[in-house]
């Protein structure tokens, strides 16, 4: 069921899901308010991913269209348009849209108050743009969980380095979301293999976020140096951990089955599909808090994100050249905040605050160090 | 959407007082421990009444801590205005193997199980005083008493501090808020 609403106020929306929901007679117990922050180019595939996420997950989802407008005399106006979808093809739970015209466009904060659901935890997700600080936007101090897609953006692992300069807990990326599958395949592989691993390398496509967490991620877990190898893609296509006993190898050169070689052992077919949107979405939301594995990969890489330690010359001059300033910039910063992040979550016997330090002055970035601090001369 | 203080004809600098939150405890054996928060407010986030009953942790002993950490306080919700019913508020696992737990509702709605709309509450009370029906209504020793509590807090204020602002639409100020963190408890969004 549809109802359109012109020119309205948030009471009229709350009327129109009240009686939406009557009509329909459907008694759906909604878990969370999601609410979805893009405009009218992007709103039709996010809020399709998000519909088929809300079957695993019923929810209210409001979708937030910023319209600005072009002309001085449409921005100075300010106007609502809702548009409620109840039961039918809108999925499990309720929707809906809310365009934000003109000076409003910068107060979606106060319209979707009041539309939230009483008591249940609130996600945003920002599908392409989102706010250079997410857990300082006023939407975004609303949420448990702020979701983002750095592979949406222009210049994915730049915008990669900025979201862990401003991490948060409830903080999340698609891209991160994008290796879950990668990380349990490996981390099987392992169990069964008690080899200490020496080395590792990642391979996949040159501006991919995903990659260079996977990356991060084994750093910082095996503590070993980490190679990066740019390869066509789709995606990530290969991690080799090398081990005494040989190489553990995870190959997908499709993007939709993989090959897991461990030595000693028959060769094995893994599925391992690039999933969609909605999937992606849909895991994010199954948990609610923080999630502390992003949080660990992301303080960890900082400032390696661009040049992993053992990289060869080649990746080093890969990175896109936007990103290479904040790429020399951060290594230092990431030596100085170590103990200070990790001091505060005991618990990490790994990543100890000397160690990280020490290993952040290793050979590679000791290049990067010199950069930094001489970064004018040698720019 | 104005706040109060923005309203045409309202003195800018006015300290008519369009927001409340009290705590109040009822001193015998019976209800030693249990506190009452009472708030209402002109212009919050939307027209809402409710009583709200929120329950004690029980000791979940057989999980650990990581497992009953995402759980929230159980509640008993009674809204009374509108979308009248009632909503028992608690956790529940999420299906599968994992060891998830989250917040799920149990709804009633008054509007669901009669198609009849009940009348609106001053409608119920002018047909009472063209009955001459008091049952609805506060006697005067009633009011009397609950001004005995209220005075107190009135003077206070008249004589300390200014209302704290809030921005119109939101749920009132931080103010509140701290009051409730010092109980180390929060509102609930209604």
């Amino acid at each position: 069921m549809n109802i359109d609403l012109t020119d309205t106020t948030s009471a009229r929306i709350n009327t129109a899901l009240v009686q939406g929901r009557r009509s329909v007679g459907a008694a759906v117990g909604m878990v969370l308010t999601l609410v979805i922050v893009t405009d009218e180019g992007n709103h039709y595939d996010a809020l399709k991913a998000a519909s088929e996420a809300s079957k695993e997950h019923p929810s209210r989802i409001l979708v937030v269209i910023k319209r600005p407008g072009r002309s001085p005399r449409e921005r100075a106006g300010a106007r609502l348009d809702a548009e409620v979808r109840v039961g039918g093809e809108a999925g499990n739970g309720e929707t809906v849209l809310l365009r934000l015209h003109g000076e409003l466009s910068g107060h979606a904060y106060s319209v979707v108050l009041p539309l939230l659901l009483p008591d249940a935890p609130v996600v945003v997700w920002w599908p392409d743009e989102a706010p250079a600080h997410p857990a300082d936007d006023l939407l975004g101090t609303l949420a448990q969980r702020r979701i983002t897609d750095a592979a949406a953006t222009e210049d994915p692992v730049a915008a990669l380095v900025a979201r862990a300069e401003v991490y948060a807990p409830g903080d999340t990326d698609l891209s991160w979301t994008r290796v879950t599958p990668w990380r349990s395949v490996l981390a099987a592989a392992l169990d069964q293999k008690h080899t200490k691993v020496t080395a590792a390398e990642v391979e996949g496509e040159e501006y991919n976020p995903s990659t260079e967490l996977l990356a991060l991620w084994l750093a910082e877990r095996l503590d070993v140096t980490v190679g990066r190898v740019v390869s066509e893609g789709p995606g990530i296509t290969a991690v080799r951990l090398t081990t005494a006993d040989g190489v553990i190898c995870l190959d997908r050169p499709d993007g939709a089955l993989a090959t897991l070689a461990v030595p000693g052992q028959p060769d094995r077919h893994v599925a391992l599909h690039r999933r969609s949107t909605a999937e992606l979405i849909a895991e994010e939301l199954r948990r609610l808090d923080p999630d502390e594995a992003y949080a660990g990969t992301v303080r960890h890489g900082l400032g390696r994100l661009n040049t992993p330690p053992g990289a060869s010359a080649a990746d080093v001059a890969a990175p896109p050249p936007a990103a290479e300033p904040t790429g020399t910039r951060t290594p230092a910063k990431a030596v100085a905040k170590a103990p200070a992040t990790t001091s505060t979550k005991a618990p990490v016997p790994r990543a100890s605050p000397t160690k990280a330090a020490g290993r952040a002055a290793k050979p590679k970035p000791k290049a990067d160090g010199k950069n930094g601090k001489n970064g004018k001369p040698a720019a | 959407m104005p706040g109060y203080l923005e309203e045409e004809g309202i003195d800018s600098q006015s300290v008519t007082d369009t927001y409340a939150a009290v705590k109040l405890e009822i001193d015998n054996r019976r209800w030693a421990g249990v506190p009452f928060y009472l708030r209402t407010g002109k212009r919050l986030g939307r027209r809402v009444t409710e009583i709200a009953v929120v329950f004690q942790r029980a000791p979940y002993s057989p999980f650990d801590a990581t497992e009953t950490q995402e759980l929230g306080h159980n509640a008993l919700v009674i809204r009374v205005q509108p979308d009248e019913g009632v909503t028992v508020r608690f956790g529940s696992k999420v299906p599968g193997t994992q060891m998830e737990i989250r917040d799920v509702t149990m709804d009633f709605a008054y509007g669901e199980s009669f198609t009849e709309s009940s009348p609106e509450a001053y409608e119920r009370l002018l047909l009472d005083v063209l009955l001459g029906d008091a049952n609805l209504f506060p006697r005067h020793q009633e009011v009397e008493r609950s001004w005995e509590i209220l005075d107190p807090v009135e003077s206070f204020w008249a004589r300390h501090g200014r209302p704290a602002p809030y921005a119109a639409g939101s749920w009132g100020p931080a103010e509140a808020d701290e009051m409730l963190a010092r109980d180390g408890r929060s509102w609930r969004r209604p």
